[in-house]
């Protein structure tokens, strides 16, 4: 879903817009640059409609009075997330022609709601607002209006909005008739962004969002100043002559931790290719067949990668042999005598250690070890919130989904194949 | 002004596996007849060790005698940078051509790259990246470049996290789950290279994600191949045999011929109406 047409409403508020993300505030003194200030911070950020509402409830809590605000944007799952406070009203109307009224006028907080059926038109309205004038356009930028006038295009997306939890009870009614597709009020959010802060025994670093991908990567340049080494590649006649095909060895001899490691397993019942598996699970990995039948028959085969370590700069590592992972990962001794692959890992904080982590493969299980780092190194195991901060040199277990947090950068070991 | 060594980058001609590529003017000392250069500046820092083993691939790259090989002419490690300087093709690639490109030149420059993989693998040496964006153009047919380093820069990396991640769909499947780069691997790249260029389509049907690695990666290691349809017969079973076991694969000198003469044959014409499009 995104904003399409977007028509200011006359009236002597203020309406900005940035990308999908709209807010209307009437003119009050300063608060409307907080306002402002926060859209043009989560514009810039992730340009997340559910954000932008969470940021803004947070700010209008921050006020003595409550302020007369709306805003609306376009969440990351491709729903409609909208909040109205004080006098502010929010008309949204499907394409159905059904509509639902939202005012704060009733609450003592800011009302919202998340919004994921089909395509809508929505009206913001602060007090005093004037008719709507459908020639009037706001593509990006602030306005003086009373509220503004919007509609969507783009249908839902198939996978349900985010957040899910149940309405606090100063929420005001919403109207009765079957509605399109609402999930429940985000004030909450808030609530629980409150009860997460941490606990005094709770470690101190805080757990970042998963990673994602940098788009752009950042290429580093040498200090022009600097020596250079070069060696000439172009070869004269006499080199193309002597350079006697087939008998030129390139490829040295393969490290011992690029050898497939053996291990007991199953092979799955698939007649053509036979996948190989933990004899531990019931399905086959790869096919999805089920192995109950192959269970006793365990056999030595070549142990299959893992899954991934999926680093916070978009970096994908597969997972059949070790690592060690820091700064200088050349200088650890199973590196150097090739029974673990080096994985440097740099940041500019300088909060990772030359070596700071090993990820070690055991049978079919995955281990880390923090390796006596100076910042330590932190794991959240997959759908748990506390973090458990690793005794250095004593390895840990973890699951397709968990987070290791070493100094200020991340990753997470995946599984390859959709659980 | 941006440089690297005695190099003088002129502006990004954009990302390959592991780093970026400019044009730049050549330094007086090298003993080449050119004005510009291409250079592959690598992201990350690079120790002695990388660079040497780096140094040791690209020579035996460059050694390789194939017209249809991009020249190298220079290694280096600046600052902990590693870079190496090629000849400068400027009519782009396979996936970035300057000008629309006929589909008869097209599926010809694919077959000068895998006359030139034929000859790399005459030599020992295994190009691992093979995929449109590295192939070049020049007056004189298709030119392979960008020799494959990942499994000397970071060895066990199967998205680097630059370029478009979606360059994994040249990727041999068998070698994302940890089976070594050969001949096998680079031909089967040399077949979905042919895939894209006669159909515009990957061959896995949808496009990959193109910026989530790991979504990508689940696709190619659980998606089962779709060829496109109305592929001229010969090129389809070409393709397939290109992405069959990795024993019962063409070599690259086989897999030319039948390119060669595909060229040559009459009724591959039928389907030439659409323009060649491809992407890295």
């Amino acid at each position: 879903m995104k904003l399409a047409d977007c028509a200011p409403l006359p009236g002597t508020g203020y309406v900005a817009r940035a990308g999908e993300l709209v807010v209307a505030c009437a003119r009050a003194d300063g608060d409307e640059d907080l306002l402002l200030g926060v859209m043009d911070k989560v514009a810039a950020n992730s340009g997340d409609g559910s954000e932008l509402v969470r940021h803004v409830t947070r700010a209008a809590l921050d006020q003595d009075a409550a302020p007369d605000w709306a805003c609306i944007g376009v969440t990351a799952a491709g729903g409609l997330a909208v909040l109205v406070h004080g006098a502010a009203v929010a008309r949204v109307t499907a394409a159905d022609g059904q509509s639902v009224s939202l005012t704060g006028m009733d609450a003592l907080i800011p009302v919202t709601r998340v919004f994921t059926g089909a395509a809508v038109s929505v009206t913001l309205e602060l007090p005093g607002h004037g008719d709507a004038d459908s020639r009037l356009r706001l593509d990006g930028g602030v306005v003086q209006a009373g509220g503004v006038m919007l509609t969507t295009v783009g249908g839902p997306v198939a996978q349900p909005p985010v957040a899910v939890t149940p309405p606090v009870a100063v929420t005001p009614p919403v109207a009765d008739a079957p509605l399109l597709a609402e999930t429940a009020p985000m004030a909450e959010d808030l609530a629980a962004d409150v009860a997460a802060v941490p606990s005094a025994q709770s470690d101190a670093v805080v757990p970042e969002p998963a990673p994602s991908p940098s788009p752009e990567p950042v290429l580093h340049l040498p200090d022009a100043s600097a020596d250079f080494d070069s060696v000439l590649l172009i070869l004269s006649e006499d080199d193309q002559a002597q350079a006697s095909p087939v008998t030129t060895p390139t490829e040295p001899q393969p490290a011992a931790s690029d050898e497939q490691a053996q291990v007991d397993g199953v092979y799955c019942p698939q007649p053509k290719i036979k996948h190989f598996n933990d004899p531990a699970v019931a399905y086959c990995r790869v096919c999805g067949l089920g192995m109950l039948q192959q269970t006793r028959n365990i056999q030595r085969g070549p142990r299959p990668p893992l899954g991934v370590l999926l680093l916070d700069d978009g970096m994908t590592f597969r997972l059949d042999a070790d690592y060690v992972i820091g700064r200088d990962p050349g200088m650890d001794h199973d590196v150097a005598a090739g029974r673990a692959r080096p994985l440097r890992m740099v940041d500019p904080a300088g909060t990772i250690s030359r070596l700071h982590l090993r990820v070690a493969l055991v049978g079919w299980r995955v281990q880390v070890t923090d390796l006596g780092s100076a910042n330590g190194s932190v794991l959240q195991h997959p759908g748990v919130a506390e973090t458990q901060r690793l005794t250095p040199q004593q390895a840990v277990e973890i699951q397709p989904g968990s987070t290791i947090h070493l100094g200020r950068r991340s990753m997470r070991f995946e599984s390859y194949l959709s659980a | 002004m941006q440089t690297i060594a005695d190099y003088e980058l002129i502006r990004s001609l954009g990302w390959g596996n592991h780093g970026q590529f400019f044009l730049a003017r050549k330094p007086a000392r090298l003993p080449v007849d050119v004005e510009f250069v291409a250079v592959k500046v690598f992201a990350g820092r690079s120790t002695a060790d990388t660079f040497r083993r780096a140094t040791r691939e690209l020579k035996a790259f460059a050694a390789v005698p194939s017209p249809h090989i991009v020249s190298l002419y220079d290694a280096g490690q600046h600052d902990g940078v590693l870079y190496y300087s090629m000849q400068y093709l400027e009519r782009g690639s396979l996936a970035e051509p300057d000008k629309p490109i006929g589909q008869a030149e097209a599926i010809a420059a694919v077959r000068d790259a895998a006359l030139a993989v034929s000859a790399l693998h005459a030599a020992g040496v295994v190009h691992r990246d093979i995929k449109p964006g590295n192939i070049m153009l020049d007056e004189n047919g298709g030119k392979l470049s960008d020799l494959g380093l990942a499994h000397v820069i970071a060895p066990g990396v199967t998205v680097t996290g630059m370029g478009p991640v979606a360059s994994i769909e040249y990727t041999d499947p068998e070698q994302l789950q940890g089976a070594p780069a050969g001949p096998a691997t680079d031909v089967w790249s040399l077949g979905v290279t042919l895939h894209r260029v006669l159909s515009g389509k990957g061959i896995y049907g949808e496009d990959l994600p193109s910026d989530d690695g790991l979504l990508a990666l689940r696709k190619v290691m659980s998606a089962a191949i779709q060829l496109a349809p109305g592929l001229p017969q010969p090129a389809a079973v070409l393709i397939a045999d290109c992405t069959g076991p990795s024993g019962e694969r063409p070599t690259a000198a086989q897999f030319a011929e039948r390119l060669s003469s595909m060229l040559t044959e009459p009724e591959t014409s039928a389907a030439k109406t659409k323009s060649a499009s491809a992407k890295a």
